[in-house]
């Protein structure tokens, strides 16, 4: 079901794009990007129960690392991407083993502290990343298949390409046993334990997955502005991609990527209109949390469970009553 | 000039504002196990209509009390209108109050425009005063002075008062309290906004030291969060040592090493989260 | 029922943002074709040799996409520059060479990603002929490049990094502010030989602007004989100069330069009475420091303090005499600031560009030559570019002073003429 929307819905932006004027061919491609970046961050939310306020870091190192080996290394842009991939991914699994011995509250708070770490080293740290004023010149790659990426149609289709692999990956690995063994994590961890699962390396497993996805968003995000700036790391964005993954439904996948795509637009708009955006993205927040505990994908789906079962009152309880009381050393 | 001194000064100053705004969210939580994220921008709103105040021609005194009303309005009205969400999942209310952080604070931004302004200080706390070979604002100093005392009044209150009790047997038990009696309703509804007058007290006596601008609020709430993580949640004590161990790390690491600043603020906070989750004075279980 | 009141609450915030986005709506990305000003159309203040009648404008309108921060920190500035641009394309009828001209705003809240956005924006939805503005020089650097790649010419009015008009500079990008360096050559020489300073305390925002500036002060002061005793970067925006302040000994300096600009310059400058180091130490400015729209502001604390600058309303020449009438005009009798003569000279420069291309603004080679060889005389006195698309203009040497009636100005004491980015004592 999950893989006909997605790809339904792909097809037909592709289709859409070519039609439009490069401006708005450049807004879909930005908005496709956040739709991976939400889906990316599901997979923690939706699968582990875990929200992370600081997911922001991963999108951003990795458009940072892009920059600076293209604009002061020279390094050709194919492999600068896979770089700043890798070093989100790579942060990712330093972050990931301290972050997920945390749970609820505590999770949030430690992640959004890195996120800020992150971004303090960004900002302060000039003589590389050019602090708040970011990295201007970045290269895209010169072509792929004789399309020169320098046009933006050819750039939407390229992102289009990124953007649907990342998705058949995840959709086949959350489908698979690793999904079915983070659900039993969040669901029994005492009883996944008892068959010799490790848990807390589960974990682990789905934030550095969930980082590099996002880390992907990030490099697609800095070649398609040639620039890299402190926003990439900014706790707003964090926030905001947070925000996609709720309002979609978490634990669906798709429902978050609609949702991180949508509302890349409602902000294209609302920003065209108004200086007022991050008024109405409160205001989303908090009709988000009164109406739509379940996100959108329950208005459009009607099951008696909507993706893996979590809805937003149980996203950062994690385990049952009996484990959780063992952990906790009653 | 002294160093050391007046570093040691610049962080009690900064540690005086954060104890103000960290001792209302550090109670909140211990309390209602709500982690208001919304808490800066009433800090900053507060501190606003102080501004406003004053330009307008009003007293400093006059300045202060409208900031401190206007953000306890404020608290009053999310507590009234959120209560039962606020009560609710963690994830609800720290979705919500983040959201009302976003509505309050653009608001503010559209109401007063981005150009980061100040407060005067009163004409009796004007000009500065000499410590030795030191020159120092008396202002600050009063402010230092004003942190040591509202620690005071908030210490007496807590621990020897009757509502004190009260307040305390809610942290401590909220169903055993609430059988014994007492309203706990009220007393939460009481501290959302004491605890919000406070942070528009810090908004409106900071506007002097730090203005009032855009990214304030965030600033404020940010290293409110910090404190009542070190101090421990629900502590008072707790949020008082932390906030004069944040406010003076801020300040050395501010002079000392201006490119570290953020990282020398967080990083003990990643640590105590993973090694010591309760805080340097909180209880186990909490989080 | 609480939880319905909320409900409640929330919608009508709703609507109350949906009534916000329909009235900004009608206004929102601001044109102006007509006269908003108490100007005659026709009032020529520029010597741009162009139309002087009032008959309507018959060619294709040339669209000018204009960058500015009209939120965040520098809100004031953004909406001075283009306060001055309205006033003198106001003041000429808004139509140069037969073709009206259509001003398209948008903000760039000093953030370098939203710069770009708009920017793509302007050039590729709004389609505009050429881009101006932009205060932030982060902002700059990015908005350049993406103008450079499209072939956009681009005329900044305020920002300064350096390298945008250096050797490696595009031939689309064009500066009438000064460069970062440029705004340091003279004070520093000046504060060393003239003044006689010696040991000199330097402030300094920490970012790419604020690096430049105080680089060439200490280059500029030290080749005079001078030396850099201390030198702070603080972050921006500082509210509290305290801890940075303490780092410094008194007894080791004679003077302290800073480069600050609005609410920043205002507390620094404060402070730095509030913490005892004036009167006392001799404060440089390289213009921003006592800038005409915020030293009202600073009180007493700005006397004594010498820049120099490239603008104060107080000089005396026929050009500026109109700009400061018409700017009084229009903003209740208040004197043009430093911003508000980059945006005007900025109209001036284009519209002279313009001109000097007949009008046809399509044919881009023709064009850029049209706006390098603009020359002309402004409220700041002769105005021309050099071979880099940079601006050469004088600098007058000022000190912060109170007139007859107590109101706070600067009083220029020297000047010196053709100041380049080159420019060498």
């Amino acid at each position: 079901m999950t893989l006909v929307v997605v790809v339904a819905g792909l097809l037909a932006v592709t289709l859409a794009g070519l039609f439009m004027d490069s401006y708005w061919v450049g807004v879909c491609s930005q908005a496709l990007m956040m739709g991976l970046a939400a889906m990316a961050l599901d997979v923690l939310v939706g699968w582990c129960g875990m929200a992370s306020l600081g997911h922001a870091a991963y999108f951003g190192t990795a458009g940072y690392v892009l920059a600076v080996l293209t604009t002061r290394w020279g390094v050709n842009p194919w492999f600068a991407a896979l770089a700043g991939v890798a070093a989100a991914t790579f942060l990712a699994f330093l972050f990931g083993p301290l972050a997920v011995r945390t749970r609820g509250l505590a999770f949030l708070t430690v992640t959004l502290a890195f996120g800020q770490v992150i971004w303090g080293l960004t900002t302060k740290w000039r003589d590389v990343t050019g602090g708040s004023d970011g990295i201007a010149g970045v290269p895209r790659p010169t072509s792929i298949l004789g399309l020169p990426l320098t046009d933006q149609r050819a750039f939407f289709l390229f992102t289009v390409v990124i953007v649907a692999i990342m998705v058949l990956v995840l959709v086949r690995v959350m489908r698979g046993p690793f999904g079915l063994q983070l659900r039993g994590v969040r669901l029994s961890e005492l009883r996944l334990r008892s068959l010799g699962y490790n848990a807390n390396g589960l974990r682990v497993a789905a934030f550095v997955i969930s980082a590099s996805l996002v880390g992907v968003a990030g490099v697609m995000f800095t070649f398609f502005n040639q620039f890299v700036g402190t926003n990439t790391v900014d706790w707003r964005l964090s926030a905001q991609i947070l925000l996609a993954v709720v309002v979609g439904g978490p634990g669906t996948l798709w429902g978050p990527f609609v949702a991180g795509f949508g509302l890349f637009f409602v902000q294209i708009f609302a920003t065209d209109l108004t200086e007022r955006w991050t008024l109405i993205l409160g205001l989303l927040y908090i009709l988000a949390v009164l109406f739509l505990p379940r996100g959108i994908v329950s208005l459009v789906v009607r099951r008696k469970k909507t993706g893996s079962g979590v809805d937003m009152d149980h996203v950062l309880e994690a385990g049952d009553g009996a484990s959780a009381a063992v952990e906790r050393g009653a | 000039m002294n160093f050391a001194l007046v570093q040691t000064l610049n962080g009690l100053t900064i540690g005086t504002l954060l104890f103000l705004t960290a001792s209302g969210l550090s109670v909140v939580f211990g309390l209602m196990r709500i982690l208001n994220l919304s808490h800066g921008a009433m800090l900053l709103f507060g501190g606003y209509v102080g501004m406003s105040v004053q330009v307008a021609g009003g007293s400093f005194l006059l300045a202060t009390l409208s900031g401190v009303a206007a953000a306890a309005i404020l608290g009053w009205i999310v507590q009234r209108l959120f209560l039962k969400t606020l009560m609710g999942s963690t994830f609800r209310q720290v979705l919500l109050t983040l959201g009302v952080a976003f509505v309050v604070s653009d608001s503010i931004l559209w109401a007063w425009g981005g150009t980061p302004r100040a407060l005067e200080p009163p004409a009796s706390l004007q000009g500065s005063v000499s410590l030795g070979s030191t020159v120092y604002p008396t202002y600050r100093l009063a402010l230092i002075g004003l942190g040591l005392v509202s620690a005071l009044v908030l210490w007496q209150v807590w621990e020897r008062s009757l509502w004190g009790a009260k307040l305390r047997a809610c942290v401590d038990d909220r169903p055993i309290a609430a059988a014994q009696g007492i309203n706990v309703g009220a007393v939460f509804a009481v501290v959302f906004v004491i605890g919000a007058a406070l942070a528009g007290l810090a908004g409106v006596l900071g506007g002097v030291v730090l203005g009032v601008s855009v990214g304030l609020d965030f600033e404020m709430q940010l290293l409110a969060l910090v404190v009542v993580i070190i101090g421990g949640l629900g502590s008072l004590s707790g949020a008082f040592v932390g906030s004069m161990l944040v406010g003076l790390l801020d300040s050395f690491s501010k002079a000392s090493f201006p490119s570290l600043a953020y990282f020398t603020i967080f990083a003990p906070v990643v640590i105590i989260l993973i090694l010591r989750p309760q805080g340097l004075f909180g209880r186990k279980g909490v989080m | 029922m609480r939880q319905k009141c909320a409900t409640l609450l929330v919608l009508v915030g709703v609507l109350l943002v949906f009534s916000a986005l329909l009235t900004a709506c009608s206004s929102g990305d601001e044109t102006t074709t007509s006269a908003a000003v108490a100007t005659t159309a026709g009032e020529v203040t520029a010597t741009t040799g162009g139309d002087t009648t009032t008959t309507a404008a018959s060619g294709t309108p040339i669209k000018i996409g204009v960058l500015n921060p009209t939120t965040g920190a520098q809100t004031q500035n953004g909406t001075d520059v283009n306060n001055g641009l309205k006033l003198y394309f106001d003041s000429i009828g808004n139509q140069v060479a037969g073709h009206p001209i259509e001003l398209v705003f948008e903000d760039d809240a000093s953030n370098p990603q939203q710069g770009l956005d708009r920017a793509r924006k302007l050039v590729e939805q709004d389609k505009v002929d050429f881009l101006m503005g932009v205060v932030h020089s982060g902002v700059a650097v990015g908005v350049a490049q993406y103008a450079a790649q499209n072939k956009v010419p681009y005329i900044i009015t305020c920002a300064g990094a350096n390298a945008l008009t250096g050797v490696k500079r595009s031939p689309y990008i064009f500066r009438t502010s000064e460069t970062n360096a440029q705004r340091n050559l003279v004070i520093g020489w000046y504060a060393a030989s003239k003044l006689g300073l010696k040991n000199a305390a330097l402030f300094s925002w920490d970012f790419v602007a604020g690096a430049e500036h105080m680089a060439a002060f200490k280059a500029s002061f030290e080749a005079a004989g001078g030396k850099a005793v201390y030198e702070t970067a603080t972050p921006l925006p500082t509210s509290d100069f305290g801890p940075f302040l303490s780092t410094i000994d008194k007894t080791k300096i004679d003077s302290i330069y800073a480069f600050y600009a609005s609410a920043d310059a205002i507390r620094f400058v404060q402070q730095l009475q509030e913490f005892g180091f004036t009167p006392g130490e001799q404060v440089l400015d390289q213009g921003s420091l006592t800038e005409d729209e915020i030293l009202p502001q600073m009180g007493d604390a700005a006397l004594g303090i010498i820049g120099t600058t490239c603008y104060t309303w107080s000089l005396d020449n026929p050009v500026n005499s109109t700009f400061v009438d018409q700017y009084a005009a229009v903003a209740d009798g208040k004197k043009p600031g430093w911003y508000v003569y980059q945006g005007y000279l900025g109209g001036m420069v284009a519209a002279a560009a313009i001109e000097g291309a007949r009008g046809d603004v399509s044919d881009r080679e023709a064009f850029l030559t049209a706006i390098a060889t603009v020359k002309l005389e402004g409220p700041g006195g002769p105005f021309a570019f050099d071979d880099q698309g940079q601006a050469i203009v004088n600098q007058y040497v000022a000190v912060v002073e109170k007139d007859s009636s107590g109101t706070l100005y600067h009083k220029v004491t020297d000047t010196i003429p053709s100041v380049s980015q080159n420019w060498k004592p």
